[in-house]
């Protein structure tokens, strides 16, 4: 890959890591560059490989083949505990034996740091993550958002190059998980450091990450900014796993190729639709391709939509799932197969007009569509 | 290219490994190789009692002469000495009655244990270790007190006018197997408490949930599911007891040998060190077979997903 | 449901506890008994005890079985320790079979079979048998139950604790005695007094492997137990018994504090 002009050579950059557990290959080849001062998040299902790779990185794990620079300096061989990068642990991982204050000053101690320095960072970390008074505490007689701040605190004093982020928010309860978020969005910022995050739940890594990257079976599969993977999901796996998607197999038709539009026969259960959807290139005509339908993209109408509306099927409203905000329709195509559409419950008369086995009609922009050929 | 830290790390775990791996090599393993090439030696009256002694001057020569001079005479005589055959055959039979007897006096102790209020248990728990700490030698020589002809034991069951004769229980192989039975109880008791204490209780309301009366429920879940426990409390009590020697030694009479009693005579009161060695090599073997047993078992346990 | 304890339940625990118990506490109310005659009530004395006191040899042996156990103890529970960890630890490395086998045998190998072999070895490598033969004897089987006790300890552990302590900075040796002794370190105890009971306890491995003026406490009592039941021997058991009832209590207690507040370790 060519360095693009004008951009500062990366904080972090993986170049082709592989590691495997026995047969089992748990990171497949990763490229990555993370830049200074970046919020990078690894997104994937558990098991896909984005623990691994980050243990790569903190020490924990040494790669199989490939390297992996930190600063421009080659890793290999520098022990976890030579490495300028600090963890933040998914079980938080305190010192039981050891107060707050102590499990903060750890990674001073072990540095030699002098005793009025360590103090003096101690001091101002915890002002910094808002724990005053609980500094002579010991782990089990703190909350669990207080153990996450403790964590934290003990990871940022040491004023690591990069701060890894184990699943941070997975222990703490919705609410508060919440506001954490953007605290740790705000610290991130005003600390100018990088952060690497590692995390299953897709709505923190759209909260809180400047980009994503998504992992599949080890293998790193798109990497973008946060809308830019939602709205153009680069293969089926990320389509179905960023956000809610319909995936409808089809079959790559003609292009017109002024207008960027394709035809798709699609096979829905017996029946078989033709779509027109928005496309750059043409897929080869016959091949395989998907369609990728976000529920709050698509339409809904009671009554047939006048002629000419691209794209309409009819369906039957199988179930009506009401979430506060929107309201979740599942519908049944006649030939088979399910359609997932949302609808936001802007006034206080949710779906005052739909009921389950009406039928209606649903459509979707050709711009709507995401094609997916991978 | 390593670094000098990871090569640091490196010897430290070598160190670490090493160290304990070097001592049982040398102090537990090696030895073994000695008893075995003793085994085949001949007694001698000498400085150590048996011959051939090989030496840290030995030519090639002089070590083949020795080696040729090595034999399985001693084997041979415990085949045919119908008092050696007799000793691993009261050594089996007591090991395996003293495991069952001792399974069948544990089990609804530790049953009772673990069905016990959970304040109850670490006090219960601790009483059942407490034995484990005694001293064994103790715990034996207790019963001697209690055995013996006007011992204890009969001196209760003469007053509750049971018996008009002292009962002859010390010096008999009856008051072995009580010993047996009860110095090992302990290590019956411990691992069944501990996989009895492990059955999730919601099992059990399952099992009745589902229709099955307590004491189907009891054949159908909770026996099965304390099988490791009870695997390892029969080992853990058959293998010690049939190389025991202090118990027949201090309430057998000279009629209850025992393969380790075989073994301690041999060495303390023959001085036949080459013939109690091969008596340790016949007890090794005893031995292992039930021991490679379990750690197979212990092995398909563990790997198997629960 | 809660457990609730049925009849018969109880009769079992009753029952139990007392075949477990009755032995050891008939042997220390006959300690406290006047008469010599050990069937015979004869009225409360603690002239046993004081006769123990004029007992130079039993308490020669006393003395020379305390200071094996403490050294053999010491030694068992470093050993026992690396070994644990390597174990633990260490994943797969050369030699990791061999290693556990080693370290599981002699959890039931009969004591015969040791004490012999150990001997043998001895006597090989013409070393007068005497108390530092006994102590390294006793530091090879106690070892192994230390290996055990810890070994139990360590895999319940959070490894992740042990990572972070490397992330922060610290040393592999660092992270072993700030964070893994210290979370480890009832396990460690409980080790040393098994180590120690267990030495303080060995008939057969000593009268194998100890020499002239080197006779351990049980084998001091062995020998006057075959010549009959004493008051006297009473007397000292009760002693032994007493003392480490009083350790495992004081023991146990102690680590349920530490449950309650773990690692007291760190220093203020």
């Amino acid at each position: 890959m060519a360095e693009p002009p004008g951009r500062p050579a990366p904080l972090i950059r993986f170049e082709g890591v592989t590691k495997s557990f026995g047969a089992a290959r748990a990171v497949a080849g990763v490229d990555l560059d993370i830049a200074q001062g970046e919020f990078f998040c690894l997104l994937g299902p558990s098991g896909c490989g984005k623990t691994t790779l980050m243990r790569t990185l903190a020490g924990f794990e040494t790669p199989d083949s490939g390297r992996i620079l930190l600063d421009g300096a080659d890793l290999a061989g520098v022990p976890a505990h030579r490495r300028p990068v600090n963890m933040m642990f998914q079980s938080y991982a305190l010192f039981p034996h050891m107060s707050v204050e102590a499990n903060i000053a750890f990674g001073l101690r072990q540095d030699g740091v002098p005793r009025a320095e360590i103090a003096e960072r101690v001091a101002a970390i915890v002002r910094t993550v808002q724990i005053q008074g609980l500094e002579k505490r010991r782990p089990h007689q703190l909350s669990g958002g207080q153990k996450q701040r403790v964590a934290l605190a003990r990871a940022l004093v040491k004023r690591p190059l990069v701060l890894l982020l184990d699943e941070p928010l997975a222990a703490l309860d919705r609410k508060l998980r919440e506001d954490t978020r953007f605290e740790l969005k705000e610290l991130q910022a005003r600390l100018g450091l990088t952060f690497l995050m590692v995390t299953h739940d897709q709505d923190e890594a759209m909260a809180m990450a400047d980009r994503i990257g998504v992992m599949e079976k080890g293998r790193l599969v798109q990497v973008g900014a946060p809308a830019e993977v939602y709205e153009t999901p680069a293969t089926r796996g990320v389509a179905a796993f960023v956000g809610d998607s319909t995936l409808i197999e089809g079959v790559a038709g003609a292009f017109d190729g002024a207008a960027a539009r394709l035809r798709v026969r699609a096979a829905l259960g017996a029946s078989s639709p033709e779509f027109v959807v928005a496309a750059r290139e043409a897929p080869a005509e016959g091949s395989a391709v998907t369609l990728a339908l976000r529920p709050e993209k698509l339409r809904l109408w009671t009554e047939p939509p006048e002629a000419g509306t691209p794209n309409v099927l009819e369906a039957e409203v199988w179930d009506l799932g009401y979430l506060g905000d929107k309201t979740l329709v599942r519908l049944r195509l006649p030939g088979g197969g399910t359609v997932r559409v949302s609808r936001l419950n802007a006034s206080r008369r949710p779906e005052a007009g739909l009921s389950a086995h009406q039928r209606a009609w649903i459509g979707f922009d050709p711009a709507d569509a995401v094609l997916l050929t991978r | 290219m390593r670094s000098g830290a990871e090569r640091r790390a490196r010897a430290g775990r070598a160190l670490v490994a090493g160290l304990p791996f070097a001592w049982l090599v040398a102090f537990f393993l090696a030895p073994f190789g000695l008893v075995a090439k003793i085994s085949l030696s001949e007694k001698a009256n000498a400085r150590p009692p048996y011959r051939p002694a090989f030496a840290a001057g030995d030519g090639p020569g002089d070590v083949l002469d020795k080696l040729s001079a090595l034999s399985l005479d001693n084997y041979r005589l415990l085949a045919e000495e119908p008092l050696y055959l007799d000793a691993v055959l009261t050594s089996l039979r007591l090991a395996a009655t003293a495991t069952v007897l001792a399974l069948l006096i544990a089990y609804p102790v530790a049953y009772a244990m673990a069905r016990a209020p959970g304040r109850l248990r670490p006090a219960l728990l601790l009483l059942a270790m407490l034995p484990f700490w005694t001293s064994f030698l103790i715990r034996v020589y207790a019963w001697i007190g209690i055995l013996k002809p006007e011992g204890l034991l009969n001196a209760a069951l003469a007053w509750l006018g049971l018996i008009d004769t002292p009962l002859e229980i010390l010096n008999t192989e009856w008051a072995v197997q009580i010993g047996l039975v009860y110095s090992y109880l302990p290590f019956m008791l411990l691992p069944l408490y501990a996989a009895l204490e492990r059955i999730d209780p919601t099992l059990l309301e399952a099992g009745q949930d589902l229709g099955a009366p307590p004491w189907k429920t009891f054949w159908l879940v909770t026996l099965p599911l304390s099988r490791p426990g009870v695997t390892a409390g029969c080992f853990l009590v058959f293998i010690p007891a049939l190389g025991e020697f202090v118990i027949p030694d201090l309430l057998g009479g000279s009629e209850t040998v025992m393969i380790g009693t075989v073994l301690w005579s041999e060495f303390f009161g023959n001085r036949d060190w080459p013939l109690a060695s091969a008596v340790a090599v016949v007890l090794l073997v005893a031995v292992v077979a039930p021991m490679v047993l379990w750690r197979r078992e212990e092995a398909r346990r563990t790997e198997a997903p629960t | 449901m809660t457990p609730r304890l049925t009849a018969f339940n109880v009769v079992s625990l009753t029952l139990g506890f007392a075949f477990l118990y009755l032995p050891i506490v008939l042997l220390v109310v006959f300690s406290f008994n006047e008469s010599k005659l050990v069937t015979v009530w004869g009225g409360f004395s603690t002239r046993w005890y004081a006769a123990l006191l004029g007992n130079g040899p039993l308490l020669e042996a006393a003395w020379v079985s305390l200071r094996i156990g403490v050294l053999s103890a010491t030694f068992a529970t470093v050993l026992g320790t690396l070994a644990a960890v390597a174990l633990v630890r260490f994943g797969r490395f050369a030699g990791r079979t061999l290693l556990t086998g080693m370290v599981y045998a002699p959890l039931v190998m009969p004591e015969v079979i040791t004490g012999l072999s150990l001997l043998l070895l001895f006597v090989a490598l013409d070393v007068d048998r005497g108390f530092w033969t006994v102590t390294l004897a006793h530091v090879s089987f106690s070892m192994c139950f230390v290996t055990v006790v810890v070994q139990s300890r360590l895999v319940t552990m959070d490894r992740s604790l042990e990572e972070a302590a490397m992330d922060l900075g610290a040393t592999p040796l660092a992270t072993f005695f700030q964070v893994t002794l210290p979370l480890i370190a009832p396990a460690v105890a409980a080790g040393w007094m098994l180590a120690f009971t267990l030495s303080l306890d060995d008939l057969v491995i000593a009268s194998f492997t100890s020499g002239p003026g080197a006779t351990t406490l049980p084998m001091r009592i062995y020998g006057q137990v075959r010549l009959g039941v004493s008051p006297e021997i009473n007397a000292a058991c009760t002693i032994m018994i007493g003392v480490v009832t009083l350790a495992i209590l004081a023991f146990s207690i102690a680590s349920k504090r530490g449950l309650a507040e773990p690692g007291r370790a760190e220093g203020a």
